[in-house]
């Protein structure tokens, strides 16, 4: 009996240390939660009660109610969004949408881990990488939305939409675009008596140019081992490919590809107007241009803010410059909802609101919105500088591409990309042929 | 009286209770989790892709990366851990004896500790730049050579160990300080009788007494070093422009690597066999310096 006692004893103890050290735990996590999710984490069960019955009633009319997450990377379009959201909140005050600024560092790995285990932002950023995402069936398709409610997708440019589309469906909505342009420092070409660097330059051209304004004070230009910015856009200028159009072959060994790297390459090497890589890797090259040690750079529109903030006046915008077609990485990023987001209705609700002019136009402080005709707010923008709109031009050049994509193994493959460019950059006598050989044959390996 | 005896044990589970299942939940779990993980095919984002063996594994000891990434651990580890305790043994005396300000000293040795270790990298990376770092300013003034800290291959895992050397400098300092404190004077007293002095005490009086504390900081300092991922982060590869080349190649370490392969590549079964390698590199180690510790550790 006394036996008996003290085993239930223990038992009821047992439990109740369980009990308590789960309150502990849980507590600290869902106060984690609630910081992470700025404060939403009671507004959760709420979210999914009313989503429940929001389903039931109907579809289409203005059923969609309850709290949606909103995950974002960029800082400093935090006015932006709030603009956006405020405005989406005054028509459909239903709705509440809780954005959450998480920075790039930690953007991808949030979502790599919360989305497949279902505990994602309902509405999120998305840039190029967004095959990885649908083709793990992690991003709702919005085609059949779309469609039945007319939303019109052709006043995007097609290079964006184009990359949240598979076939029938559609996975994000493009929000902005990227603009790639050659900007340059007037105060340096002035005080060397050099005239401006002018649009759609030839390599020669702005090789020339870089050696008249290089001495020992700043660099001429910076060859950056960055694709988008940098090289991708050489080699696309030069009618050359990374990935192929199949998106399994690779083309980086190809002659238009390797003159292009080379051109770069003897840059920083050979004729020395561009800093070397670990030169770059100790001072960023942005830096490098905002700070006067560099009097050109290759940027993107991104950059525009923090360019006019260093340089005011003195800051110059040309056209990239032009080997055989004008081209430039197009890219841009999107809203996505979450396939298993609780609320789909009201997500979809803010997207739709998103892919709206007036929504578009909200954003112009953060970037290039993508709603044709809204560009030119973006420009207004920045009306101190009168070539700003140049800018603008990039998406529409014939030879514009997207970043690199293989279907199969891209995750390797960009690895592979990165660690051959890297290579190359360091190292001042690099064979370049052979080492983009190695890469197109490593590449392949794992992409066919 | 038994009762009662019982009944304070039952508190007793109760208070660690938490603690318990906190790390079964987010301790053990885990490591049993990623042994499963090591042997399957699992990708981040799709999840589960059928079992693989062993193919994580040998893939760990046959890429060149990772065996790059075993090495620069090992180098790392038995370079750093034995230049900061030699360093902080060394501070330790000094801090000991009556010196002027030594409260002040103190405070200075600690504060590196307290420093997030991705602002330490952030500043040194600075300190380090060779055209405006104030270290290659120095060395120049002095007329001394001014490397590429941070950006020659040959010198980067030198300034890596350099900046963890810095920085554990003061925790190690303070343990070996508070063992020291606590030998009685007459030890000393004692041992200067007998015509001891210098050297001959620190060797003979002070090192044996304070050995288990040596030892304490062995350890953990081998399991911390082994694990050394903010440094090369912050130096090399926080850029995806940078994640590749020389540079990362002379100090990528296996929790960089696991990193790597988890959140770039998305492969969680072969980040998963790369940590279960690296769990037993060091279970070996610390074994190994259980073992040892009979020949040196004095624990009377």
């Amino acid at each position: 009996m006394k036996k008996r006692i003290e085993g239930s004893y223990k038992k009821t103890v047992i439990c109740t240390a369980v009990v308590i050290g789960m309150a502990v735990l849980s507590a600290c996590s869902s106060s984690k939660g609630s910081e992470a999710s700025g404060g939403a984490a009671g507004a959760d069960s709420k979210t999914q009660a009313v989503s429940s019955t929001g389903k039931d009633t109907s579809q289409g009319d203005r059923s969609a109610e309850g709290t949606i997450n909103f995950y974002y990377w960029d800082g400093g379009q935090t006015e932006a969004v709030e603009a956006l959201i405020g405005l989406f909140e005054e028509q459909q005050p239903q709705i509440k949408v809780v954005p959450t600024q998480i920075p790039t560092s930690e953007y991808w790995t949030k979502l790599q881990t919360s989305l497949p285990n279902g505990t994602g932002p309902d509405v999120f950023w998305m840039n190029m990488t967004a095959p990885d995402y649908f083709n793990a069936g992690l991003l709702y398709d919005m085609g059949e939305r779309i469609k039945a409610e007319g939303v019109d997708l052709s006043v995007f440019p097609s290079l964006l939409t184009n990359l949240y589309i598979q076939g029938e469906a559609v996975y994000a909505i493009p929000k902005d675009y990227d603009g790639i342009a050659l900007f340059y420092n007037k105060a340096i070409f002035d005080e060397m008596g050099i005239p401006y660097p002018t649009d759609a330059m030839t390599w020669d051209q702005l090789l020339d140019l870089a050696q008249k304004v290089t001495n020992d004070q700043h660099y001429g230009f910076v060859a950056q081992n960055a694709g988008n910015v940098c090289y991708q856009d050489f080699i696309y200028s030069n009618g050359g490919r990374i990935s192929a159009e199949d998106h399994a072959g690779c083309e980086i060994n190809k002659p238009e590809a390797v003159e292009a790297i080379q051109y770069l390459h003897d840059m920083m090497y050979k004729s020395k107007v561009s800093p070397t890589y670990s030169e770059q890797l100790e001072f960023s090259p942005n830096d490098m241009f905002v700070s006067g040690q560099a009097a050109m750079i290759t940027a993107g529109s991104w950059k525009m803010t923090n360019f006019s903030e260093g340089l005011g006046e003195d800051l110059g915008i040309c056209t990239m410059p032009v080997a055989k077609t004008p081209a430039i990485t197009a890219s841009g990023l999107g809203y996505c909802i979450n396939a298993a987001s609780t609320n789909l209705d009201a997500a979809w609700e803010f997207v739709k609101f998103c892919a709206t002019k007036e929504a578009q136009a909200a954003t112009v402080t953060g970037a290039i919105p993508a709603y044709t005709g809204c560009d030119q707010l973006w420009v207004e923008n920045f009306s101190q500088h009168e070539d700003a709109a140049k800018i603008l031009e990039g998406i529409n050049y014939e030879g514009s591409l997207p970043n690199p994509w293989f279907d199969k193994g891209y995750n390797d493959a960009k690895t592979i990309i990165t660690e051959t460019m890297t290579t190359i950059w360091s190292e001042p006598e690099c064979d370049i042929q052979a080492a983009l050989d190695k890469c197109a044959v490593d590449i392949e390996a794992v992409t066919k | 009286m038994k009762k009662r005896f019982k009944a304070e044990w039952m508190w007793a589970y109760l208070f660690i209770a938490p603690l318990y299942i906190g790390q079964i939940i987010f301790g053990i779990f885990p490591i049993l989790y990623s042994f499963f993980l090591s042997v399957t095919d699992w990708q981040l984002l799709t999840g589960f892709g059928g079992f693989v063996g062993f193919k994580n594994y040998i893939s760990v000891f046959t890429s060149p990366n990772m065996l790059c990434e075993i090495r620069n651990t090992l180098v790392f580890a038995l370079i750093s851990l034995p230049v900061t305790l030699i360093f902080s043994l060394a501070v330790a005396n000094l801090l000991s004896r009556n010196i002027r300000g030594k409260g002040a000293f103190r405070i200075i040795y600690f504060l590196p500790n307290i420093v997030m270790p991705t602002a330490v990298a952030m500043v040194w990376k600075w300190l380090l730049n060779t055209k405006f770092g104030l270290v290659n300013i120095a060395l120049g003034a002095l007329g001394l050579p001014t490397p590429s800290w941070i950006s020659d291959p040959d010198f980067i895992m030198c300034s890596m160990i350099l900046v963890s050397v810095w920085s554990g400098i003061g925790y190690n300092t303070i343990i070996l300080l508070a063992a020291m404190q606590g030998i009685s004077r007459e030890m000393y007293e004692s041992a200067a009788l007998d015509g001891a002095k210098g050297f001959r005490l620190f060797r003979h009086i002070t090192f044996p007494l304070i050995s288990p504390s040596v030892f304490f900081l062995l350890t953990m300092g081998i399991m911390k070093a082994m694990r050394q991922f903010d440094l090369v982060y912050m130096f090399v590869g926080k850029n995806n422009w940078t994640s590749g080349g020389p540079l990362l190649a002379a100090i990528r370490t296996m929790v960089y690597g696991i990193y790597f392969n988890a959140f770039t590549r998305l492969d969680m079964g072969t980040a998963s066999a790369e940590s279960t390698v690296l769990l037993g590199i060091i279970m070996a180690m610390t074994f190994v310096q259980f073992k040892l510790q009979k020949k040196w550790v004095n624990y009377d």
